[in-house]
């Protein structure tokens, strides 16, 4: 339930953000935050490992589209560049950046890239849980 | 009508094509607003309050004033209230519009984009200290990494300013006055020396009630660090001296437990949120 309602606040942060509201991905976006809801209704680390696949590609796509909205540029197409982006345009603080590139990108690239690595519930709630902040954070601040 | 009952007229009242949510769940807000909805491209916040009494009052100034610092820029508050008594008039500066839902529960709810309200420019005066501050009690918790602000003059919360203080002449932020004279603010569990509130909640507390005494230590906090006592002109002030660098936003500390049981989804969540409340972890 809790789950439910963190992905319905990001949903409306996320849609009613003035640097996303016209966005041509934000439907996308927001099917992407729905599917997280969907994958924690399946039993077992396949469900758990989904919810990180959509987390993260749902983060991934949102902060690629406020950084082209403000017209700063990441060194390449990754998620840990665009959290770097964000720290060099002075919105995300460095111990804010270092947290979100050690729970966030780190373990993402561990579950998506390593056979046979799969996370357990808890870890996958706390990668949303950071994402959550990532993206509050910045939201807030921008 | 009863609080739950408003906020269940509130979303009922919604306009075709607004997407909403109740009790939203913000990783920064211990507590925040009621209903939080996005209509054409706006995002507007709903705070509900069923009875106005000082207390509730004041818990709601606080909650407002740090969802406002937590949501995006822009974002229009609205203050929904039973019927509007003196008390209830008295915190409507924090809000772009003040509602009255009476018996009528074909509440009038207010969706459309409002204009940018005065509070609203203040705040931007604020939002980096704030988030600066937050940055510094969040970051022990990142594996022991620090982050240094600048932290120049005094703690706001040192103000001491009189009601005469606040009705000085512009021209310049106000003085600081000597601490002695401001009375210990806040309960037995929150103690408050040369301007850091720090807040010892007893041991062995159901979640629950822990979660409530945070909440009220980060209202008292957010009180006294940003003039709420004051009205408008004490938030004016505050950041008058923050932005002229006369005075900054204190670091405070709590001993907050990070895990519980109770809390099976964001673990973290309580310290996170009392650190944008100002307090670091002990």
């Amino acid at each position: 339930m809790r789950d439910k309602k963190r992905v319905d606040t990001l949903r409306i942060l996320i849609s009613g953000h003035s640097a996303l509201a016209t966005s041509p991905k934000l439907n996308i976006i927001v099917g992407e935050l729905n599917r997280i809801s969907a994958s924690s209704r399946q039993p077992g680390s396949n469900g758990w490992l989904l919810k990180v696949l959509h987390t993260t590609r749902s983060l991934d796509t949102t902060l690629s589209e406020l950084l082209q909205f403000k017209r700063w540029t990441a060194s390449r197409s990754s998620l840990g560049s665009y959290i770097s982006a964000f720290s060099l345009n002075g919105i995300l603080r460095l111990p804010e950046k270092q947290r979100f590139e050690n729970d966030i990108v780190r373990k993402r690239n561990r579950y998506m890239h390593e056979a046979g690595a799969m996370p357990t519930q808890i870890e996958a709630d706390k990668i949303l849980s950071e994402m959550h902040a990532c993206v509050a954070m910045i939201l807030a601040r921008l | 009508m009863t609080r739950a009952e408003m906020i269940r007229a509130l979303l009922a009242n919604l306009p075709t094509g607004s997407d909403s949510v109740s009790y939203p769940d913000h990783p920064l807000l211990l507590r925040g607003p009621d209903v939080l909805a996005t209509y054409r491209n706006s995002l507007t916040a709903y705070f509900v309050m069923a009875r106005s009494t000082q207390n509730s009052i004041n818990q709601m100034l606080s909650t407002a004033l740090l969802s406002r610092l937590a949501l995006p820029l822009g974002t229009r508050l609205v203050f929904v209230v039973a019927e509007a008594t003196r008390l209830a008039e008295e915190a409507s500066w924090l809000f772009e519009e003040t509602v009255e839902a009476g018996r009528n529960k074909n509440l009038r709810v207010p969706v459309d984009p409002l204009p940018i309200s005065g509070v609203a420019e203040v705040f931007e005066a604020l939002r980096n200290p704030h988030h600066d501050r937050f940055a510094e009690a969040w970051a022990p918790t990142t594996r022991g990494r620090r982050f240094t602000r600048r932290t120049p003059g005094e703690p706001t919360s040192l103000r001491g300013l009189t009601r005469e203080a606040i009705s000085h002449e512009s021209g310049g932020p106000p003085e600081l006055e000597d601490s002695d004279s401001i009375a210990q603010p806040g309960p037995q569990y929150l103690a408050f020396d040369n301007g850091i509130f720090y807040f010892r909640p007893p041991g062995a507390l159901a979640a629950s009630r822990l979660s409530r005494l945070t909440s009220d230590a980060a209202a008292t906090a957010v009180s006294v660090d940003y003039g709420l006592e004051f009205g408008f002109q004490g938030l004016v002030d505050v950041a008058d001296l923050v932005r002229s660098q006369d005075a900054h936003l204190a670091l405070h500390h709590g001993e907050i437990p990070i895990e519980s049981h109770e809390v099976p989804f964001d673990a973290t969540k309580p310290l996170r949120a009392a650190a944008f409340a100002g307090f670091a972890p002990y």
